[in-house]
């Protein structure tokens, strides 16, 4: 089976081939090595928060690495060392399929300002129909007893702002939406 | 010597004095919150209290409640740490009060040093050289930009209340000056419940360089050399340095003589830190003395051999110092890097939780750290995780052990600035102890991305874990924790064993 393997802004062919219970490996018709693979599952539950990963540990043409494997709905997200990286892995056949369907691998970004951690907001500095440019301050949030300013990521005109003044939010969650 | 201490704080520095206590024979009594209940500091203390609810104004910030703890576990003193009350004239005075020992300096002198403005006013008196600035609070925007004009921006608002770079901003022309009145007040007022504004002269590429001090009941006064702690972000350090690059001894026992001076003016006792803005020049200004223990202080107990957290505990039970100046010699170099929960690019917080932790050890490398696996990094408190210390014959000693240490630090579940750290330690200019305030402005580029060989075993250890996913039906099942390996352990093994052996 080829599988198209996009990690951060690199795009992979890799090849596997499960021959009589071994893996055979390859990137562009050259094998790549693999010894020592090693998985171990990890979890943790906290609260009612589950979290399962899985921690590999092989060498790679006899250098070592240790990386762990995180799954969510459509991407894998890759701890090497501390540094994390997002991937996305697809088989050719499904990549086909997807293709069909009008669904491609990393498609384009939605123009709405996310949480880009959880908080509260302590100050609006703009208003529905205003138009803004990149780098503008859009809101004030606090965390961690810090205010930080959240500024347009482009320019355009606001549409909607999803949240108020002294309200909590999450990470993630949507606060401004453009036109 | 006391019999039990009450640590009023949380995370490394709970830890860090716990296990000052246990080296004494002392035992220690921790405090938690709701969201610490399974908290590094809980586990490691003799005895752990709950204090109260999430929110620290709840918690750790409760004076009446942690008081009534320290009582009811028959503690005999209280050690604040940093931050939270450390540096809160009243809960000093009041755990006094209540016939218990405060491990800090007097309260009048804590109250004396917080004051910003009063502090600059005992440095004038006393000889010591501030930074060019306002004498009293300002009122508005008005007076702001008068006084900013008359000492030249651009300036620097400060909260009088401040520290750790709360309620701080930099002004460089009169259109910023009501926004930047705005933000610092808002601020000053949330973290320490004053909003008294005051303006000073921002100098252009100072150092920060500090004078650890360290004084008796008896009046006895040592000064135990210099940190640097230039490597700011955010107004707050991040990486410090023992000794300067920039200081000779001659220097240091100026600044030494200096800070000396300065905690004579407001009859101190216990440890504390005299910080300096160095200019270009090397002219030193007092910038604040910080009335605790600082975060930095692992870096001057490697160069001078001594435990301050010991110190300060035998320094409240009354003893006089074992030590006199003239004992005190710096030796070798020690650098600290602050691992923080935070965005290596625009030092944003992170939250979230830790799933794997590994911390870095071998010859020279000391951690303190309060975290552990499966612990949530929450956005209630300092997403300090750890101190990263390390000791060498040199500085560039100190930095290769850092590098190794940081390279061996393994956290993952939550972006931490590790790789910020290794981006700084490897520039020239940092090499050679270039250092201000402004290197992070002026240098720092993003951390480089992974190399080609990272990338491709991200790649590989996908595509595995992909084709196992799909496949499990077949074999066994993968990707559902515990359960899966409890069910079918010689499957696994198996596979694994065929993977070996491909």
């Amino acid at each position: 089976m080829i599988y198209k393997v996009k990690v951060g802004e690199k795009n992979y062919k890799i090849e596997l081939i499960m021959e009589s219970n071994s893996f055979n490996i390859k990137l562009n018709n050259k094998a790549i090595k693999i010894d020592n693979y090693q998985i171990r599952a990890g979890r943790h539950e906290i609260s009612s928060t589950e979290r399962t990963w899985q921690f590999v540990t092989f060498l790679k043409d006899n250098q070592p690495y240790e990386i762990e494997l995180l799954k969510d709905d459509t991407a894998y997200y890759c701890w090497l060392g501390s540094r994390l990286a997002q991937c996305e892995v697809v088989d050719e056949k499904t990549a086909r399929y997807a293709k069909i369907m009008g669904d491609s691998i990393g498609s384009g970004k939605a123009r709405v300002l996310s949480a880009p951690m959880p908080g509260m907001v302590v100050g609006i500095e703009v208003n529905v129909g205003q138009n803004v440019k990149k780098g503008d301050g859009l809101l004030i949030v606090e965390a961690m007893k810090m205010e930080n300013e959240l500024k347009a990521t482009h320019s355009g005109t606001i549409k909607e702002i999803k949240v108020k003044a002294g309200q909590s939010i999450e990470k993630n969650q949507p606060l401004v939406v453009f036109e | 010597m006391f019999k039990k201490i009450l640590i009023a704080n949380r995370g490394e520095i709970a830890v860090r004095l716990i296990r000052a206590c246990k080296d004494m024979g002392i035992k220690s009594v921790s405090i938690y919150s709701d969201a610490d209940q399974y908290a590094q500091h809980v586990r490691l203390a003799d005895e752990a209290y709950n204090v109260g609810p999430p929110p620290a104004s709840q918690s750790y910030l409760d004076i009446d409640e942690i008081i009534q703890i320290a009582k009811n576990s028959k503690a005999e003193a209280v050690h604040p740490g940093y931050g939270f009350l450390a540096e809160n004239h009243n809960f000093a005075r009041k755990i006094e009060e209540a016939g218990l020992v405060f491990i800090g300096p007097p309260h009048e002198a804590i109250e004396m040093m917080g004051d910003k403005m009063a502090a600059r006013k005992a440095m004038v008196k006393s000889g010591v050289p501030v930074v060019p600035g306002t004498e009293k609070p300002i009122d508005d925007e008005i007076e702001a930009i008068d006084i900013a004009n008359k000492i030249g921006f651009p300036v620097l608002i400060k909260a009088a209340a401040g520290g750790g770079g709360k309620g701080m901003r930099i002004v460089k022309s009169n259109g910023e000056m009501k926004s930047s009145l705005r933000g610092a007040r808002s601020e000053a007022k949330s973290a320490f419940g004053d909003d008294r504004i005051y303006i000073e002269k921002y100098l252009e590429s100072p150092r920060h360089i500090e004078i650890q001090i360290i004084a008796d009941k008896h009046g006895n006064y040592v000064y135990l050399g210099e940190r640097e702690c230039s490597i700011q972000r955010r107004h707050q350090k991040v990486i410090e340095e023992a000794p300067s690059p920039a200081v000779d001894s001659t220097m240091r026992e100026q600044m030494g003589q200096a800070a000396i001076a300065c905690a004579k003016a407001c009859k101190y006792f216990n440890a504390g830190t005299i910080e300096f803005l160095v200019d270009a020049d090397l002219r030193y200004y007092f910038l604040e003395m910080n009335t605790r223990l600082q975060v930095e202080h692992p870096i001057t107990e490697l160069v001078t051999g001594l435990d301050l957290a010991v110190e300060q505990i035998k320094i409240a039970a009354g003893e006089k110092l074992s030590f006199k100046q003239d004992d005190i010699h710096i030796k070798g170099h020690a650098m600290e890097c602050r691992i923080y929960a935070e965005d290596p690019i625009d030092f944003l917080p992170a939250t979230g939780f830790i799933h794997r932790y590994r911390e870095p050890a071998g010859p020279g490398v000391r951690v303190d750290s309060g975290v552990y696996e499966g612990m949530e990094i929450s956005m209630y408190y300092d997403p300090l995780i750890a101190k990263l210390v390390t000791y060498g014959k040199n500085r560039l000693d100190a930095i290769s052990k850092m590098k190794r240490a940081l390279d061996e630090y393994i956290i993952t579940g939550v972006i931490t600035n590790i790789t910020f750290h290794r981006k700084i330690l490897e520039h020239p200019a940092f090499l050679k102890g270039e250092l201000s305030t402004h290197f992070i402005d002026e240098y720092y580029s993003e951390p480089d991305g992974f190399s080609e060989d990272e990338s491709l075993a991200m790649a590989v250890a996908t595509v595995i874990n992909d084709y196992m996913d799909k496949n499990k039906a077949s074999s066994f099942k993968m990707g559902n924790g515990y359960k899966t390996r409890r069910g079918s352990t010689w499957k696994m093994k198996g596979r694994l064993q065929a993977l070996r052996s491909r």
